[in-house]
């Protein structure tokens, strides 16, 4: 009888360590999670911000072998939270985020973006002020001015010559010059004239504002965004006094909220967006079942914008771009990229110019 | 070895120490899990047994104030003053809608309420819950508000073809939850359909929005939730009456405590088995293995006759292998023994074996000269036997009768039967016979040569063996 080597049974346990180890590690180095985060405005009892977590939510559980892992970044919509969240997010290591916060909130965070220290992929802030710079963000709706001069077009075809605008100066980054590029593209045409009333949307005074409203007017501009439910009550008040003069919104109002509050003033409403409506475009129709059916309510069309910047940075990903700078490349690279809400140009600066539609029948839109 | 697969001892026992550990953590990971969970099943339970109470309570509360509105409603619009709408207080806001839901009249609204007389309320949840008011005296469920965009609870009557709508006075359900829950100790989340979270208690544990599609068909105890830096079970509850959902958390850093203890004690537990296998282990060496190596060691030495004899039998720990060892020596010295007597003897039988082997071919020697010697003495018999006994023979012509009867010349005869051969030749006596003339000039020649001619007479040998001079 010869008694055999002691070391074959340790040998056999640290080959298969060291296969377990090695395997682990190239799975580790292939899967290795890409933390994106979702710059958004978290809080109870609204969809704004929720819809946005949800949309990268479903998104990663229709996409279960993505890199990329979600992380909410909360800034409250208020620019000091922005700077102070985003801020710390990149000091924690986050190289690439999702922004649907407003003008004001994109304006106070720009310069974080400047550099190849991280990414932003910009779904709802649509101020000049990102507008034509080299730098690392990428906006993927048009600016301001592109949207208020499809307004002005689309206002100065109406009947009337009485506009009141409504401006919020709760988010005067967006407001102001949105207002500014809009009277001058109206009064450019000579047939409007406009009257101005700044008001906090969110937080308005029903009687100055009803005392403004009850004068006479042919239309009403409601310049406001970040899908406050207010503009439903406003668009409500006017439509009170004024049954048949039509009610214009920004794209940032397409939320089934808002249209629900309007009540019976939605069958005067116009509403822009840079998005096709859900029964002209089967894709979006289907997003916005998929979602409804697997959060229980109907979400803002932002989301759309969502779900196409986690595309991009997936497509980026996928090509094995790993930082800003590779992921600025990949985006610039091509002339129009595909996502399944869509295609998205990027100019030399990472801005893109689009088509507005504007939507009569929201009650059709709504359903 | 018969289909045995030899194994070392120590690493056979090292197995069977791992396998030990392993059924031993899988045990005691079973009984720690089961143990926990029905720790934590039971206290889910009692906590059941809290969020059915807190909903019977707010159905009470609630209640109140539906009885309230309702005396409201029946008073004559000339009645209702600021006073008697101020004893409403459950109610933040009270409103009296026509038939198209549109406001007529506000009794009483919240500071900064967005709506006007003319306000429609004839939205999609407003409308459905009011469309049902006339079959069930429920309230609205927690909706988002018109009025500020928070959250609210709509109760509606219908009295007198006027529809009253009072809204819940929602800082009166905040402070009712906050009690609720700091008497115990659990956050409570009121939510709407869709899962968003409409109100919490204080302090408010963060969380916005519940999951609760994917948690339709999930166990009920199952999918904790990680908010404040802490998790929490969340347990759902459903009031009918109120139509709401609400979620009371349960704090698990009691049993996140006890887990974490439990696995403390069992990594300690199992930290201790391990160490204890260890010295197991080596004791198991240095008291077994060392020594039956040592034995198979003075094996090898002693199977290449390396023998060492020593008392190593008196420093082995067990008894058994130092009787092992005293048998061995014992054996060892016996086998040493045998082989010193097997080696002398050896030696002297290689003498022995050598001088018997000289002998032997000596006696091979001896053996082959008497066999030579016989063959010899074969021959020499056989022909002295050819030329023994009786020959007939013819009387006038010498003829020999041979065995079958036939008459043989003597030459012939003799020829065959010996080594003898025979030259032919003539005697004197014969030639005198034969050839007188040749005899006679012979003897002349003879007389007058002398000796020559007498040599030139050869001897051949006569029939009886003998020579006869020619």
């Amino acid at each position: 009888m010869r008694i055999r080597k002691p070391t074959q049974f340790w040998t056999t346990i640290f080959l298969a360590a060291v296969a377990l180890t090695a395997l682990g590690v190239v799975r580790q180095c292939r899967n290795k999670p890409i933390p994106v985060g979702v710059i958004s405005a978290v809080a109870g009892a609204v969809i704004v911000g929720s819809s946005e977590f949800n949309a990268g939510d479903m998104y990663l559980e229709e996409h279960p072998e993505s890199p990329v892992r979600m992380v909410a970044v909360d800034d409250q919509w208020a620019p000091e939270q922005s700077r102070t969240a985003t801020r710390k997010a990149i000091d924690d290591g986050l190289r690439f985020f999702i922004t649907s916060h407003p003008s004001k909130c994109a304006v106070a965070v720009m310069d974080l973006f400047e550099g190849p220290q991280a990414l932003a992929i910009v779904t709802a802030s649509t101020t000049p002020e990102l507008t034509g710079k080299d730098d690392f963000t990428f906006r993927i709706i048009a600016d301001g001015d592109q949207e208020q001069k499809a307004i002005a077009e689309y206002v100065h075809r109406l009947p009337g010559t009485r506009l009141l605008v409504i401006q919020d100066e709760g988010n005067l980054p967006y407001t102001a010059p949105a207002f500014a590029a809009f009277s001058s593209a109206l009064e450019a045409k000579g047939k409007w004239r406009i009257t101005r009333y700044l008001a906090n949307v969110s937080h308005f005074e029903i009687e100055s504002l009803e005392q403004r409203v009850r004068d006479d007017h042919d239309a009403l501009f409601i310049l406001a965004g970040s899908y406050q439910t207010a503009i439903g009550n406003i668009a409500q008040l006017f439509h009170h006094h004024h049954p048949e003069a039509p009610i214009i919104l920004t794209p940032w109002a397409r939320s089934p909220a808002i249209m629900d509050i309007a009540g019976p003033a939605l069958s005067r409403i116009v509403l822009p967006s840079q998005y096709a409506s859900r029964h002209d475009d089967p894709a979006l129709a289907d997003y916005f079942d998929r979602f409804e059916a697997r959060f229980g309510y109907a979400p803002h069309a932002m989301t759309i914008g969502v779900r196409q910047g986690f595309e991009l940075l997936d497509q980026a990903f996928g090509q094995g771009c790993r930082t800003p700078e590779a992921v600025k490349a990949f985006l610039l690279s091509k002339p129009v990229h595909q996502t399944s809400l869509g295609t998205i140009a990027f100019d030399r600066y990472g801005d893109v110019s689009e088509t507005f539609y504007f939507f009569t029948n929201l009650e059709r839109e709504l359903r | 070895m018969n289909g045995f697969q030899t194994k070392r001892v120590r690493s056979f026992f090292l197995r069977l120490e791992i396998t030990t550990l392993l059924l031993a953590a899988a045990i005691l990971f079973a009984a720690v899990w089961i143990t926990l969970d029905a720790f934590k099943r039971n206290f889910m339970e009692e906590s059941l047994k809290d969020g059915e109470k807190f909903g019977i309570f707010l159905e009470n509360k609630f209640q109140e104030a539906r009885d309230a509105l309702k005396v409201f409603t029946d008073l004559p619009e000339t009645e209702r003053t600021q006073t008697v709408v101020r004893l409403l207080s459950p109610f933040s806001d009270i409103y009296r809608l026509d038939r198209r839901l549109r406001l007529e009249r506000i009794y009483k609204s919240v500071q900064g309420s967005q709506v006007f007389p003319g306000y429609s309320f004839a939205r999609q949840d407003m409308a459905r819950y009011i469309d049902s008011i006339a079959e069930r005296d429920r309230l609205s469920g927690i909706i988002r508000s018109s009025e500020d965009d928070t959250p609210g609870i709509y109760y509606a009557i219908e009295k007198e073809n006027a529809l009253y709508l009072a809204r819940l006075d929602f800082a009166y359900i905040e402070t009712f939850l906050s009690r609720f829950s700091q008497q115990t100790g659990k956050p409570l989340l009121l939510l709407s359909k869709d899962g968003f979270v409409m109100a919490a208690s204080n302090p408010d544990p963060g969380i916005f929005q519940m999951d609760l599609r994917n948690r339709e068909n999930a166990p009920p105890f199952s999918g904790p939730i990680n908010a404040d830096g802490r998790n929490w079970m969340p347990l759902f509850f459903e009031s009918n009456e109120i139509r709401t959902q609400f979620a009371l958390l349960v704090p698990l850093n009691l049993f996140d405590a006890l887990r974490n203890m439990l696995a403390w004690f069992m990594t300690g537990f199992m930290a201790g088995l391990a160490g204890i296998a260890v010295v197991k282990q080596r004791l198991l060496r240095r008291s077994i293995v060392q020594p039956i190596t040592q034995i198979a060691d003075r094996m090898a030495a002693l199977e290449h006759g390396d023998f060492s004899d020593d008392d190593i039998a008196r420093s082995q720990r067990f008894q058994e292998l130092a009787a092992i060892w005293d048998r061995f020596q014992a054996m060892a010295r016996a086998i040493t023994a045998r082989e010193t007597d097997l080696r002398e003897n050896q030696a002297k039988l290689q003498t022995v074996n050598r001088n018997l082997e000289t002998e032997i071919a000596e006696r091979m020697r001896a053996q082959a000269e008497q066999q030579r010697l016989i063959q010899e003495l074969r021959e020499t018999m056989g022909k002295v036997k050819q030329l023994e006994g009786i020959l007939p023979i013819c009387s006038f012509c010498k003829k020999i009768r041979d065995e079958d009867g036939c008459w043989r010349q003597l030459e012939e005869y003799i020829g065959n039967r010996s080594q003898a051969r025979f030259t032919h030749g003539f005697c004197e006596a014969c030639a005198r016979k034969h050839y007188p003339e040749v005899f006679q000039s012979k003897e002349n020649e003879r007389l007058g040569s002398g000796r020559a001619r007498a040599d030139a007479i050869r001897m051949a040998p006569d029939e009886t063996g003998g020579t006869t001079r020619r």
